[in-house]
This record gives structure tokens, C-alpha cells and sequence, in this order.
């Protein structure tokens, strides 16, 4: 089998991961609730995670401001209803995700309106103009901005956004989904971020089921749900210091020891090393895919990261991801959970075929497929 | 003697316990007395007496908030410093 849906999630995991989560499932209790070894081995795993996440995106000194969610889709939520629960305006990349339109259509009833600063894929200097015009005229309560593309792995210029957002005071929400592991983000070189959104379970090489929450500012902290933290329990209020704020109830112990198995499998190898290995791979994928008739690639020169989505003419996107699943490739097709990332790429109606890379894959899984498709393409036409 | 220093939450208390092993100090992170608590529940790092004012200096260099400090007597007793 060639496994090629990493943006869904990576797979196959590192093998310390899955011996983490058994070493976890057979000797640790419930963290931060008991003084017993069992309870304490658990809280030492957590923290020990927390401690690698810090460090991993420049803010060694700070594990609390490390908050464990179930996925980016929590955090995302965490992160948009701490700074916009009583309403506000905001403006949004063109390649958000449904993880960030979805709770901003559900806060419209407390008041919330939105605009989309919309740019082609790939062209960042029109992303950057949009975003400077529409920051300029509607003066926003927020930024929200996708890194990097779940759907053709365009990156959003990040650090100048962040410029923009500092000028005015405005708070940005980073949805790192795709670039988590495979892009170097240092927390404390931006100025304008009140939260960076991540899954554990993609670039991070983490279980199911896990997600991080960076708070980079403790201005905005509004609880999506309350419960025992394990601190100041007399108080029937949810406490409002991080991370005890956003983790009520018992965290998934296993998945976050997972995770910290996997972020130290990522620190060997380096994110550096991540993305080149990613880049070659694309590469590859691009100029095999481009010797195929009918191939639509949407890419361009300054495309470097591990995401890429294509079309045949005329067949449906759904269709020649089952061709290939018939073959043992695993890719995803349709929208990715992304429509409006596929209404600036104009791929909307028939989504795309999506390839995505992590350390395991090979430019021969890469040649493997590039044939299928090719075959695919042959009996199609 | 020993002394304990409360936190807010395990994570503060964790987190002090690495700054402080950092500057040599040992400490032992026990659940922090429901006599000491006053909110209930929390986490407390045992420490030599002796490191007490080394360890509070460490702590406000670094940023790690604590709840207050108090000295284990000859009879097991808390008293507050």
C-alpha cells in the first residue's frame, strides 16, 4: 500500500509512538488528580510533552501556554470563541478550513460577521494586499489565517500579516494544521499571535485524536466547556490561568505520551530535514504528473510543502482517487473539508485529487503512482 | 527542615520544579495539604528550608507564580513564612 493522504492524518506512525501509547495504556492513572507513582508518571508524561511542544515553537519557558485539545478543530474553536464569544468582526484568509467557517457562522447569532481575504493560490503577494485592504477599512477584532493549504499547500505570508496585525493591535489566529512539523514556527517572533492551532496528529506524528493549542497571549481565555482541572477545587468558578482553563475534565493521556513520542521523533530528524524530504517529493510528483496528458496541476515555482492537489479533464476527482484506492494508493479527493479554499483555486465544482507527503514516503511510491495515474488517465480518455 | 511551596496547578509546580533542579536546588512535588489549600486541590514542591530564599529568587527570575511558602516544624506542623 502507498500512502499518500498525510494531511489527513500520518501515516504510518513512528514506531515509538505506538510503544508510548502501550507504555501509557499500562502504567499511568489519571494526571494531576492523585500524589500517587501511577498518577505521577501520567503528570510527568504530559508535562514532559508540554515541555517538547515549548520548545519546538520558541517558547521553552512557557509549558503552561502548551493547552492539549482533541485535534486542531478544538483549538480552532478554543481560539476563535476566547476572542469573538460576545461578537466582533474578523477577517479570514481565502483557504480557511470548515474548522474556522463553521464556528464563525455558528457565532453569527452573538453578533459575529466575517470577511474573506481572498488571493489565487500561490499568489502571495495578492493575498498580502488583500488582507492589507480589508485590515485597513474594517479595522477587525481579529485575523484568522490558514499557514499553509490543506488543499494545494500555498503558504499565506504569515510574518507579514503579523506586521499588519501589530500595527492595529489586532490579535491573529494561526491555524498551523499543515505546517506543524514541517515549517519552522517560532511563537515568539510573532508579535500579533494570540493562538497557533495544530493537530498532533499530522506533521507532529502523534495518535489520533490529539492537538495543540499554543496561547500566546492570556488576554483572551474563554472556556468551551468546565469541569474538575485538578486545582482549586473549592471554587465552583473554572479557574482562568492556562492551561488548567482549557483542560477540564481527564486529558487523553495516551494520545499526548503518543505525541510526545512522535515530536521527539521529529526533533531527531529535524523540520528542516522534514521539509526538504517534502519538497523532493513534490518535485517528483509535479514533473511526473506534468508528462501526463489531461493533467491539471495546481502549483507553481514558490510551492514547497508536501500538499498537492491536481485534476484529470473532465473526470471527477472522486472517481480517480477509487481508481487508485483500487490500486493500494490512499489519496483523498473532493473538497477537503475546504470549499471556499476551493472557490479562490477554482476547483470547487469538482474538488481535487490530493497527494500528501511525510518522512515515509518515497520518490519510488511517487513513480508507483505517477503510473497508476497515468494508466488512469489512458483508459479514462 | 523542610519547606513547601504551593502552586496554583501541577503545571506551575512542574515547571518550578525544572527551574529550580536547573540551579541545583532538589525538590519532591507532593499534593498540597487540604489544611494549606484553601481552594482545595493542588500541588506543592517539598524543599530543604535552607534553599527556601535561593528558590523563591530562582522562581521570580524565571516568571513561575507560586501561592506562598511555609516551613515544616518539629511537630509536622505548617507555619506560614
Amino acid at each position: 500500500m502507498i500512502y499518500f493522504d498525510n494531511a489527513a492524518t500520518t501515516f504510518p506512525k513512528p514506531p515509538a509512538v505506538t510503544e508510548a501509547v502501550v507504555k501509557a495504556l499500562k502504567e499511568y492513572a489519571n494526571p494531576g488528580r492523585g500524589g500517587h507513582i501511577p498518577s505521577n508518571k501520567a503528570a510527568e508524561a504530559i508535562f514532559n510533552c508540554r515541555i517538547a511542544a515549548a520548545e519546538l515553537f520558541g517558547i521553552p519557558s512557557s509549558p503552561e501556554k502548551v493547552v492539549f485539545t482533541n485535534n486542531a478543530t478544538h483549538a480552532l474553536n478554543i481560539a476563535i470563541k476566547s476572542i469573538l464569544n460576545k461578537g466582533g468582526h474578523a477577517v479570514i484568509s481565502g483557504y480557511e478550513h470548515n474548522s474556522v467557517i463553521r464556528p464563525l457562522e455558528s457565532l453569527r447569532k452573538a453578533g459575529v460577521t466575517y470577511s474573506v481575504a481572498r488571493s489565487r493560490p500561490f499568489d502571495t503577494e495578492g493575498a498580502l494586499v488583500a488582507f492589507k485592504e480589508l485590515i485597513n477599512k474594517e479595522k477587525p477584532d481579529c485575523v484568522i489565517v490558514n499557514h499553509v493549504s490543506n488543499v494545494y499547500g500555498n503558504e499565506m505570508p504569515v510574518k507579514e500579516i503579523d506586521e499588519i496585525c501589530n500595527s492595529f493591535n489586532i490579535p491573529m489566529i494561526i491555524d498551523a494544521s499543515q505546517s506543524a512539523g514541517s515549517t519552522m514556527i517560532d511563537e515568539s517572533k510573532l508579535k500579533s499571535a494570540a493562538y497557533i492551532c495544530m493537530p498532533g496528529h499530522k506533521g507532529l506524528y502523534g495518535p489520533h485524536g490529539t492537538g495543540i493549542l499554543l496561547c500566546c497571549k492570556e488576554d483572551f481565555l474563554y472556556s468551551l466547556i468546565e469541569g474538575g482541572t485538578g486545582s482549586n477545587s473549592r471554587s465552583p468558578f473554572q479557574p482562568d490561568y492556562l492551561p488548567d482553563v482549557f483542560e477540564s475534565g481527564t486529558p487523553n493521556v495516551s494520545g499526548i505520551a503518543g505525541l510526545s513520542a512522535g515530536i521527539s521523533f521529529l526533533k531527531k530528524n529535524s523540520v528542516l530535514a522534514v521539509k526538504k524530504h517534502q519538497n523532493s517529493l513534490l518535485k517528483a510528483a509535479k514533473e511526473g504528473l506534468s508528462a501526463i496528458k489531461n493533467v491539471n496541476i495546481i502549483s507553481s515555482d514558490t510551492h514547497t510543502h508536501g500538499v498537492l492537489s491536481f485534476n484529470l479533464k473532465n473526470a471527477d476527482s472522486e472517481t480517480v482517487c477509487e481508481y487508485l484506492s483500487d490500486n493500494g494508493i490512499c489519496v483523498r479527493g473532493g473538497l477537503h473539508c475546504a470549499p471556499l479554499a476551493h472557490e479562490c483555486g477554482g476547483t470547487v465544482e469538482k474538488g481535487t485529487v490530493r497527494l500528501s507527503f511525510s518522512v515515509f514516503n518515497t520518490e519510488k511510491e511517487i513513480a508507483k503512482s505517477v503510473e497508476k495515474i497515468n494508466r488512469f488517465a489512458h483508459s479514462f480518455y | 527542615m523542610n519547606c513547601l511551596i504551593l502552586f496554583k496547578s501541577i503545571t506551575y509546580a512542574q515547571n518550578a520544579a525544572i527551574k529550580l533542579k536547573a540551579a541545583n536546588i532538589n525538590s519532591y512535588m507532593i499534593r498540597t495539604p487540604v489544611s494549606l489549600s484553601g481552594g482545595g486541590c493542588g500541588y506543592s514542591l517539598r524543599i530543604k528550608c535552607k534553599d527556601l530564599e535561593a528558590a523563591k529568587k530562582i522562581l521570580a527570575k524565571t516568571g513561575v507564580s507560586f501561592i506562598s511558602a511555609f516551613r515544616i516544624n518539629e511537630q509536622g506542623k505548617y507555619c506560614v513564612i
